[in-house]
């Protein structure tokens, strides 16, 4: 290990990879999201980081569906117009509703929105508010439990990418990545990466450094294009 | 009633009366699926020449050993013999010669989808998702032809499949949805329920579904007067045999699902069930194993 990622793994809180049914401690700790308790054990329930940080125990997932929760800033694509509102899809195997009153101008079937879950019913049905149509651009779809990956701590990471790139991101808690402008295949390239990556240490540091090199790459064949 | 067999001392394909077959397990095998794995189950066939004598002495043999004839090829005869088998009884086949090798057992590919949305809608419980199992079997997975359409034995293993694993699903954390596993067997040879069910627990980790433990699945029996662990085909087909499919949450050892033919004294029943939980417990960390390594792959490309 180099003393970079050294560095990295101290910063962090100690992460690793478990699958369910694996034991995470047999200590009390307060139960965080994906671990449950049997004979005393605080065990994983999902695949993915186990985490033991200030006597919570909890499981980052790697995989699964998104379930809508209340607070989210989803990315939908309407799928039916009605005289209510608009059915929406925010790829999970729930539907979202929009009330035509939490938008500015009509929508037709197809268009991209943003918009924040306002209230989740108990069968996980939500409703959806403050949306905003968005024109234009690259959607993308990756695993939605590693979006707090792409956004990272205090949005660090997403915060690197719009800078460097200069594209416009906006990323849905579903999973769905909207990208215009800028370096924007790079962008995009970037958040498959931190995707394929997300279980990894030292993800931010890596990142900025495969943007500013496929930047400058870019930038070099550029020049020799004009020079031809 | 069990027939009276022979008590032979070497198992009928070379192994320890209660080694497993080899068992490779993959996860994430396909693109479209949320989940996926694929289970290799099974032993290496060695496929050896032999003097024209030595074949006709094959047919006795064939009797207690899992040995199969190929005829003529070429100047020499051939004979398919488990590479074990081989290491253990080579002598009895005087001077041959290893001309092929290869692997004969189960393979599964199972898909997991969703949750997603129930289709037919009326399926759905407004209280926990509903768990869907689709057990099918190639055509081509065994010696003779299967018919593909679905029968009495495919739609009973789908059942007993999906009450193995549905014990162990949060399904709650998921109302009003589906999650389907389809489990599809491209080749055979005795075990294929409990190949599928350990594939599936493995495709539905992968598919980030919260699940108690891993299912790991395993058949332990009886064959030629041996209790014994993984049966094949062959072993399936004793006069004395019993055939004991068992699934097992390997953390708590709880046992969900448990088949069984043929007839066997309370005592041995006892004892396959102690060597069943043994080696599901062996599948078990095999299957974490290889949810592992697929991640562990990523880090390895990209550094």
């Amino acid at each position: 290990m180099t003393d970079e990622k050294d560095a990295n793994a101290q910063q962090d809180v100690q992460r690793w990879l478990v699958t369910p049914g694996e034991v995470i401690t047999e200590e009390r700790v307060k139960l965080g999201p994906g671990v449950y308790v049997q004979d005393g054990k605080v065990i994983a329930k999902v695949l993915g980081l186990a985490e033991l940080r200030n006597g919570m125990a909890r499981v980052v997932p790697l995989e699964g569906n998104y379930v809508p929760k209340q607070g989210d800033t989803v990315v939908g694509i309407v799928v039916d117009v009605k005289i209510p509102g608009y059915d929406v899809d925010i790829n999970s195997p729930y539907k979202a509703f929009l009330p035509r009153d939490q938008v500015r101008e009509p929508l037709e079937y197809g268009d991209v929105i943003v918009a924040t879950v306002r209230f989740v019913d108990e069968v996980k049905n939500s409703v959806i508010e403050n949306a905003r149509k968005l024109e234009g651009g690259e959607l993308i779809y990756i695993a939605s439990p590693r979006v707090p990956r792409v956004i990272g701590k205090n949005a660090s990471m997403i915060t690197n990418i719009k800078n460097l790139t200069g594209s416009r991101v906006i990323v849905g808690a579903n999973g769905r990545i909207w990208i215009k402008g800028g370096y924007s295949d790079i962008a995009r390239d970037a958040i498959y990466k931190i995707e394929r990556e997300a279980h990894t240490h030292g993800l931010t540091d890596r990142i900025a450094e495969y943007i500013k090199d496929r930047i400058s790459e870019s930038e070099s064949n550029g020049e020799e294009g004009k020079e031809n | 009633m069990a027939k009276k067999a022979k008590k032979i001392d070497i198992r009928s394909d070379g192994r320890e009366f209660d080694e497993l077959r080899e068992i490779k397990i993959q996860a994430g095998v396909l693109d479209q699926a949320d989940g996926s794995a694929r289970v290799d189950w099974g032993i290496t066939m060695k496929r050896i020449a032999v003097s024209e004598k030595t074949y006709n002495k094959v047919e006795s043999l064939r009797e207690q050993f899992y040995i199969i004839p190929r005829g003529k090829g070429g100047k020499k005869y051939l004979v398919d013999v488990p590479a074990k088998l081989l290491d253990k009884i080579g002598d009895e086949f005087g001077d041959y010669e290893v001309v092929g090798e290869h692997f004969k057992g189960n393979v599964a590919i199972v898909a997991v989808h969703g949750p997603r949305e129930p289709i037919p809608r009326h399926v759905a419980d407004p209280y926990r998702a509903v768990l869907r199992f689709r057990y099918t079997m190639a055509p081509f997975s065994v010696p003779e032809r299967k018919r593909p359409a679905p029968g009495r034995r495919e739609i009973e293993i789908s059942k007993v499949s999906r009450e193995a694993l549905q014990g162990v699903v949060f399904a709650n954390e998921y109302p009003m949805t589906a999650i389907d596993i389809f489990a599809e067997l491209l080749s055979a040879d005795a075990g294929t329920r409990v190949t599928a069910i350990t594939a599936a627990s493995v495709a539905l980790a992968d598919a980030g579904i919260p699940m108690k433990d891993l299912v790991a699945a395993v058949a332990v029996g009886r064959a030629y007067g041996h209790l014994v662990a993984d049966l094949t085909k062959f072993e399936e087909d004793a006069p004395d045999a019993v055939d004991f499919p068992m699934a097992v949450v390997p953390r708590t050892e709880e046992i969900t699902l448990a088949q069984m033919d043929g007839r066997i004294a309370k005592k041995d029943l006892d004892e396959l069930v102690e060597l069943g939980i043994k080696k599901a417990k062996e599948i078990s960390a095999l299957q974490r194993q290889a949810l592992k390594e697929k991640y562990q792959r990523v880090v390895e490309n990209e550094q």
